[in-house]
């Protein structure tokens, strides 16, 4: 059971900014995802709640306490390491008993919790092996049991499926997820991946180069992010934007190409002869071989197909790819001329020099 | 195709095997001859009468073969002796010396990050590419006024400024390979003392024994600052008391017998720990 605040945490390495100027609440029980690019500082930030690095300026506050010059022990956290990292000497129950080493806990009751935990996470027959001879989702087990045996207020867990194959990942995410529900422990958990951000978070805080780009609900953060970064980086397909102008006037309308449409009060205070950027979802786009006036026309450069729907990625005459989802019976050619448009009430518009959102 | 890759690769392992062991067969076959049979032409291959009598002679003892010839014993033969306790003393003392000082220095090196670790490590492993006979005038000088000529603590002292570098410079690259432990340590709450002494020695067992095993073994086989140090006082070791037998008579199945003698210690080390040497990629399977 934990808050943790994070006060105006900068980190540098050298020349490159690690994390700069982090604020972020998180709540009690919830389960938050960092998701970013690589190099963003997602394991930085996660290493400063951890208390294995020291920031060099900034507050790590846990329940109104001030824990940032506290070694990581007495956070009373738990966390679990990329590609699920377990003493490699050790059998999993040793593994699992280093947890409980340094917790001042009678032996009756370090017992009781190993059992305890060893039964909520099936890992019973997997006590007495190596973790070399131990499958990656076993291993991936054996580190939860790890981290959860401390009963900590917090998990930190830093992309612990990455290592895993896509069948395991799906499994092992729901697991996850449905422990912390079970446990209501706070759980911050680094991916780069934005469909388990999107599937496993009650939270998503997107970060970039160092920086916090948006923090918000799933929803938030796929229905109306806040910024370009983040209406690219979230969503698969990712979205497709086009640059477009407002037209100014009685009633403001907006032109993207030979597109043009009515406004219907949105953007009102934008002033006219604005450029935008806008943004559409793949599945928004309507795309037809026959098109009138307003129209956006573009060719075929592939054709993906999912199964249930393909994805078709089509040439701008500026040579931007967009992408749009159709039916997967639709069958389409390289080359082929086709086109394309949607309605205004599904775009989202951003401003194209700072990349904020305009709504 | 496959099957011919293979019989190459079985011709290769012979011819490899062949290179090794015949020098070797050729010495023990020596040592295991009277002078005659040595000097037979042309040479035989096995020995017609094999008898141990060169080992015990220059372990100082007489021998009579079965057809009733007396070898006597080496003029050698305290040398030897001196040399085979000297080597094994200062073999043992640098191994333990060296492991000591190595241990928690390739540690530092490869796993933790500090001011000027650059220039520091270089600093180190300047003295691995020297060759030892560009400081052996200056270590002479210098021990003719430290008075440290022809003492097994001078030969001690010269045999580390070898060994710690190198084994350092082996032991760094296994322990940069073990996975980010530390980490998972501090976590639990362990000191930095206990995560080296507790996790990392345990865990980097295999590779400290083989790194303890070259150590030995360089000091073991060291003959160049031997030789100008030690040879000829009470400090000689056993490389540079076989030199003695070429300022003697010579005496082939002698000769032959010491080289034999100094291999046995190796081949026994290397027997024991070969579990280690199999065992060094104890390593994340994942990563
Ligand atoms: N110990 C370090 N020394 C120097 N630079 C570092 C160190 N740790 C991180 N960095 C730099 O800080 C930035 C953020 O690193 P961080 O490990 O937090 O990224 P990340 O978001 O976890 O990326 P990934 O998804 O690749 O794990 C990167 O540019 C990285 O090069
Ligand atoms: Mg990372």
């Amino acid at each position: 059971m934990a808050r943790i605040n994070l006060q105006g945490i900068s980190k540098k390495f050298g020349a490159s900014a690690g994390v700069e100027w982090l604020d972020m609440q998180i709540a009690d029980g919830e389960l938050l995802i960092l998701l970013g690019p690589s190099g963003c500082g997602k394991s930085t930030t996660l290493n400063i709640i951890a208390g294995l690095m020291a920031p060099a300026s900034g507050k790590v506050i846990i329940n109104d306490e001030d824990v940032t010059d506290l070694p990581p022990h007495q956070r009373n956290i738990a966390m679990v390491f990329q590609s699920a990292l377990l003493y490699p000497h050790l059998t999993g129950r040793q593994n699992i008993l280093m947890s409980l080493k340094r917790s001042g806990l009678g032996r009756e009751e370090i017992a009781r919790r190993v059992s305890e935990t060893a039964t909520i996470l099936d890992i019973g027959p997997l006590l007495d092996k190596l973790p070399s001879h131990l499958s990656g989702g076993e291993r991936q087990r054996v580190a939860t049991a790890k981290a959860i045996v401390r009963q900590p207020d917090v998990f930190l867990l830093d992309e612990p499926l990455a290592a895993l194959d896509a069948a395991l990942r799906l499994t092992l995410r729901s697991e996850l997820v449905n422990l912390q529900k079970r446990l209501r422990t706070t759980m911050v958990f680094v991916t780069h991946d934005q469909t388990e951000a999107m599937t496993m978070g009650d939270r998503i805080a997107v970060m970039r180069a160092g920086r916090l780009e948006q923090i918000g609900t799933p929803d938030d953060v796929y229905n109306r992010p806040d910024t370009l970064f983040v209406a690219g980086f979230v969503g698969s397909p990712p979205m497709n934007f086009f640059p477009g102008e407002i037209i100014g006037g009685e009633s403001p309308r907006l032109r993207c190409g030979a597109m043009e449409g009515e406004l219907k009060g949105r953007l009102a205070t934008v002033p006219g002869n604005t450029q935008v950027m806008i943004a559409v979802r793949p599945q928004h786009l309507r795309v037809r071989e026959e098109g009138g006036p307003g129209t956006l026309s573009a060719t075929v450069f592939a054709l993906e197909h999912l199964g249930k729907e393909s994805v078709i990625i089509l040439e701008m005459p500026d040579r931007t790819k967009v992408r749009a989802i159709v039916d997967p019976g639709v069958r389409a050619p390289v080359g082929t001329a086709l086109q394309l448009d949607f309605d205004m009430e599904d775009a989202l518009f951003f401003d194209p020099t700072t990349g904020h959102a305009i709504r | 195709m496959a099957a011919r890759s293979k019989l190459w690769g079985i011709m290769f392992v012979v011819v490899a095997l062949l290179w090794t062991l015949m020098p070797l067969y050729w010495i023990v076959r020596f040592a295991l001859e009277t002078q005659s049979e040595v000097s037979h032409f042309p040479p035989l291959f096995f020995p017609p009468n094999p008898q141990p009598g060169a080992f015990l002679n220059i372990l100082g003892f007489n021998y009579t073969t079965a057809s009733g010839i007396l070898l006597p014993a080496s003029g050698q033969a305290s040398q030897i002796l001196l040399g085979l306790r000297n080597s094994l003393i200062l073999a043992v003392l640098v191994t333990i010396a060296t492991m000591l000082v190595v241990v928690p220095l390739a540690y530092v090196f490869a796993r933790l990050d500090f001011a000027h670790k650059g220039k520091l490590l270089g600093a180190i492993l300047l003295a691995v590419s020297l060759p030892p006979v560009s400081t052996l005038i200056p270590f002479y000088s210098l021990y003719v006024q430290l008075n440290l000529v022809g003492t097994l603590a001078g030969l001690f002292i010269v045999t580390l400024t070898i060994t710690i570098p190198l084994v350092t410079w082996m032991l760094m690259g296994f322990l940069k390979n073990l996975p980010p432990v530390e980490s998972l340590g501090r976590i639990d709450g362990f000191s930095r003392t206990y995560i080296f002494m507790r996790i990392v020695v345990p865990m980097g067992k295999s590779g400290i024994v083989v790194a303890a095993m070259i150590a030995f073994l360089f000091s073991w086989n060291e003959y160049v600052y031997a030789q100008v140090l030690v040879t000829g006082s009470n400090a000689v070791t056993l490389p540079a008391a076989m030199t003695g037998f070429l300022f003697q008579v010579p005496q082939p199945a002698h000769l032959a017998a010491s080289l034999t003698l100094t291999l046995i210690p190796p081949f026994v080390l290397v027997f024991f720990l070969q579990r280690h040497i199999t065992e060094l990629n104890l390593v994340d399977p994942i990563r």
